[in-house]
């Protein structure tokens, strides 16, 4: 079924369109929730409350438009309102490396991974107000004028932190490329 | 090697490590089941509204006709003493934030000092600057600022803003009201901020 017909009988109390509306987009809101709650378990619990939220206040979505940066902003709201109340350190979660783990990993994915490690590492000493649109943007898979509708920012504002959250990306990275690692940013990631 | 280290990263790149990053099993299962009783216990559907509205609108219009019956034959009745204890806790409550302002240079050089961990929301903070005249207001000028929209703050950190406001022409004691938009623990809320503004002209 179409999602917009997903919703329309979520509308009238269908609870398996609402399932269907909640396993098509929960990994996503989950990934978007953990970036703001810097907490698995807090980004679940987030997003929890906004589904039922977001299912008890779907009158007011209007029929035609994207479900998904409707849902983007009742999960950001919720995820912020969670951090707020919690302030957790982030998480130590690894990077995943598929499987080949076990057996050796190649020079080349072990390169990437340090890429990708050093890059996420950057990514949490930007502050939240170039944080977040960069998730958005590359997590969620929203367009700008989404992202400016999510966080109520014209157009014009979100291109410009994306902008700038970019070129704070350049130069953390360089940072901890040299080895100028804040201590705040590196929370014991396992290096296998 | 300096120049190739300073690059922007690809949007590819950028996507690829986000979502490596946040590659974990989602307890879905779980969640569905929470959401699924939290929904049954409370249901809601668009149908029901239209069918109370009538009794809504009724029995509420009966309480009011009942509520000013009653109320008419009775005197006043006497005011109870003032509480004052609450009221002054209640202005007393700390503001994550303090706030100072000095005159600059074509406007108004505002200082927020974070007093806790702050996160500011995203709307832009609004500036009045007031004249006491008797017992009521006039205001001078007013900004807005979103610079420091959505910006967190540790404790003890300072944030300067500058505001282009007209600067008052007569020396004197101003008030400067700040309207800030805070998210806390219960949402986002709006924290109101006074500071004086003293304006000494040597003319």
């Amino acid at each position: 079924m179409e999602e917009q017909q997903l919703i329309q009988c979520a509308k009238e109390g269908d609870k398996s369109s609402m399932e269907a509306l909640f396993r098509m987009h929960v990994d996503s809101a989950v990934r978007t929730a953990f970036m703001i709650t810097h907490n698995w378990q807090t980004a679940e619990d987030a997003v929890q409350e906004a589904f039922i939220k977001a299912f008890r206040s779907l009158g007011k979505f209007q029929e035609g438009k994207p479900f998904k940066p409707w849902l983007t902003k009742i999960v950001v709201n919720q995820s912020r309102k969670a951090w707020a109340r919690f302030h957790s350190p982030w998480d130590e979660l690894d990077l995943q490396l598929a499987d080949e783990s076990s057996q050796g990993l190649p020079e080349t994915r072990l390169l990437e991974w340090e890429k990708r490690s050093h890059l996420i590492e950057a990514v949490k000493l930007l502050g939240e107000k170039h944080r977040l649109p960069l998730v958005l943007k590359y997590l969620s898979g929203l367009s700008e004028a989404e992202i400016g509708e999510v966080l109520g920012l014209p157009v014009s504002t979100v291109k410009s932190r994306l902008y700038v959250a970019r070129r704070q990306l350049a130069q953390k990275l360089a940072a901890i490329e040299r080895g100028e690692q804040d201590g705040k940013a590196q929370p014991g990631r396992a290096h296998r | 090697m300096e120049k190739r280290s300073q690059a922007v990263p690809t949007d590819e790149e950028i996507r690829a490590a986000l979502t490596s990053y946040t590659d974990r099993p989602v307890s879905a299962e779980k969640m569905w089941a929470n959401i699924g009783g939290a929904l049954e216990s409370q249901p809601r559907t668009r149908w029901q509204w239209p069918a109370l509205q009538p009794w809504l609108a009724l029995g509420s219009a009966a309480v009011l006709c009942l509520i000013i019956i009653l109320s008419r034959p009775t005197p006043p009745p006497p005011q109870p003493p003032v509480e004052i204890g609450p009221q002054i806790m209640r202005f007393a409550a700390p503001a994550p934030i303090t706030a100072s302002a000095r005159p600059a240079d074509g406007g108004v050089t505002v200082e927020l000092t974070a007093v806790d961990e702050v996160l500011l929301g995203e709307s832009a903070a609004a500036v009045r600057i007031v004249r006491q005249e008797g017992t009521g207001q006039a205001e001078v000028g007013h900004a807005t600022a979103s610079e420091l929209a959505g910006a967190r703050l540790t404790p003890g950190e300072v944030r300067h803003v500058f505001l282009p406001v007209p600067l008052p022409s007569e020396p004197g004691t101003y008030q400067v009201q700040i309207q800030l938009e805070v998210v806390g623990a219960e949402g986002p809320h709006v924290v109101d901020l006074f500071t004086s503004l003293t304006i000494n002209r040597e003319e």
